[in-house]
C-alpha cells in the first residue's frame, strides 16, 4: 500500500469540498459554535476541535472498513444513512440547543455519581465534541455521500487503505472547525488583556451556540422530516 | 410555579410538538417532480446511448444543479442525436417502486449521471460520470466533461 502526494492531497481536498457543501457546512457551523464557546480557554477550544475531528475520522474509518471488508454494500449503507440519519439529526440538534440554552432541565440519575474528573471532562466539552463528530459524520447528504462513497471509498479500495485515506478525509471534513478553533485560540490570547470581559463573552457565546443549534435543528427538521424547504 | 417545573413543562411541550409532527403522515407525502420524467422502459426499447440522471424524491440544490447542467450540456451539444434517437436523455426517480432495481444495477448511492449503451433492449456497458460532483461549481467545466464523455462513447 503506497500513496502518492497527489492521492493524499485529493482525499483531503474531497473532505474540504464536503465540509463546505451546504448540509455538512450547517453541521460544521453548529460544531464550531459548540467548540468555540470555550472562549476563555483557547487550549480547550483547540482540544475540542481535535476531539470533534477524531469523532469524524473514526466514523469514516469504520464505514470504510465495513465496506472494504464486504460487510455492507455501498448503496445500502449510503441510502440508509441519507434516509434516516438526517431525520434524527434535526431533533437531536434542537434538544442539544435547548439544553445549552438551559431551557430544559438535565438531571439524570447518573449525574449523582459524577466524579470530579467526569465533571471536568463534561465541562471541557470533549465527550460532546467526539459525539458531535460521530453524529455529524453519519449525517450523509447527497453531496457528502457522492464524495465519500464515490471518491474516497473507490480510492481506498484501489489502494487497499481502509484506515489512512478515510482518516485523512475525516480531517478534511473538519478543516473549517479546526481553523476557527485556532483563530479563536489566537484571538483569545490577544483578548486576554481584557480578561475581565471574557466571562461575559463566554456567556454570550454559550447563548449563541444554543441558538445556532436550535436554528440548525429546526432547519434539519423542516428539510428532512417535513420536506417543506429545499435549500 | 417553581422554575424547575416551568422548564420541565416547556421541555415536554416541545417534545410532544416534535413527536407529533415526526409521526404525522405529512412526511410520507412526496413533493411532485417539477417536470415529466421518462419511464425506465424508454431506455430499454432500442439500440442507443442512454444518458440518465438518477435522483431520489428528496432533492438538494446541488442535485438540481447537476440535472440542469446535464440537461443543458446534452441539449446544447447533441440536439441532432437526440432528435434522431441515437441519444436518449432521461431523468429517473429511484424512490419510485418500479425504479428501485436501478439502485442495485448501477450501484447508486447518491444522485448519479449514468451513460449506458443499450443494444437490443439490454445494457451492454455503462459508466457513472462521478466527476459531476467535483465539477458542479463550474458550469463550463461540467459541460465540457459531460460533452467529452458522451462524444467518446458515440465514437466507440
Amino acid at each position: 500500500m503506497e500513496f502518492g502526494i497527489a492521492q493524499l492531497f485529493s482525499v483531503v481536498w474531497l473532505g474540504i469540498l464536503t465540509s463546505i457543501s451546504p448540509c455538512p457546512l450547517a453541521t460544521n457551523i453548529a460544531a464550531t459554535t459548540y467548540i468555540d464557546k470555550q472562549i476563555n480557554s483557547p487550549l480547550v477550544a483547540v482540544s475540542a476541535a481535535v476531539a470533534y475531528t477524531i469523532g469524524r475520522m473514526v466514523t469514516y474509518v469504520l464505514i470504510a472498513s465495513a465496506i472494504i471488508s464486504g460487510l455492507i454494500s455501498i448503496p445500502g449503507m449510503s441510502m440508509f444513512l441519507q434516509t434516516h440519519m438526517n431525520k434524527i439529526l434535526g431533533p437531536v440538534l434542537l434538544i442539544t440547543g435547548l439544553l445549552i440554552l438551559e431551557l430544559v432541565p438535565l438531571k439524570l440519575p447518573v449525574m449523582r455519581l459524577n466524579t470530579e474528573m467526569l465533571k471536568r471532562m463534561s465541562d471541557s466539552g470533549m465527550p460532546g465534541a467526539v459525539a458531535l463528530g460521530v453524529l455529524f459524520a453519519l449525517g450523509f447528504c447527497p453531496v457528502s455521500a457522492a464524495l465519500f462513497f464515490g471518491g474516497v471509498i473507490p480510492m481506498s479500495l484501489e489502494l487497499e487503505s481502509r484506515f489512512f485515506l478515510p482518516l485523512l478525509y475525516g480531517i478534511g471534513t473538519a478543516a473549517p472547525v479546526i481553523g476557527f478553533a485556532v483563530i479563536v485560540a489566537c484571538s483569545t490570547r490577544f483578548a486576554g488583556l481584557f480578561f475581565n470581559r471574557l466571562a461575559e463573552f463566554e456567556r454570550w457565546f454559550r447563548h449563541l451556540t444554543g441558538l445556532v443549534f436550535v436554528l440548525i435543528g429546526v432547519y434539519f427538521i423542516l428539510k428532512y422530516i417535513f420536506r417543506v424547504i429545499n435549500f | 410555579m417553581p422554575p424547575f417545573w416551568e422548564k420541565t413543562r416547556v421541555f415536554f411541550s416541545l417534545m410532544l410538538f416534535i413527536m407529533g409532527f415526526c409521526l404525522s403522515p405529512v412526511i410520507a407525502q412526496e413533493i411532485p417532480a417539477a417536470r415529466v420524467e421518462n419511464t425506465a422502459e424508454t431506455a430499454l426499447q432500442s439500440s442507443r446511448l442512454v444518458v440518465t440522471y438518477f435522483h431520489t424524491t428528496f432533492r438538494c440544490p446541488t442535485c438540481h444543479r447537476i440535472e440542469n447542467y446535464s440537461n443543458h450540456a446534452i441539449h446544447a451539444n447533441f440536439e441532432n442525436q437526440l432528435q434522431s434517437g441515437k441519444i436518449v436523455w432521461q431523468v429517473i426517480n429511484v424512490d419510485k417502486p418500479e425504479n428501485k432495481h436501478f439502485i442495485k444495477e448501477y450501484q447508486l448511492y447518491s444522485k448519479h449521471l449514468i451513460v449506458s449503451q443499450v443494444k437490443d433492449g439490454k445494457t451492454v456497458r455503462w459508466k457513472d460520470l462521478k466527476k459531476v460532483w467535483m465539477l458542479v461549481r463550474s458550469e463550463k467545466k461540467f459541460e465540457d466533461y459531460v460533452k467529452t464523455e458522451i462524444s467518446d462513447w458515440l465514437k466507440e
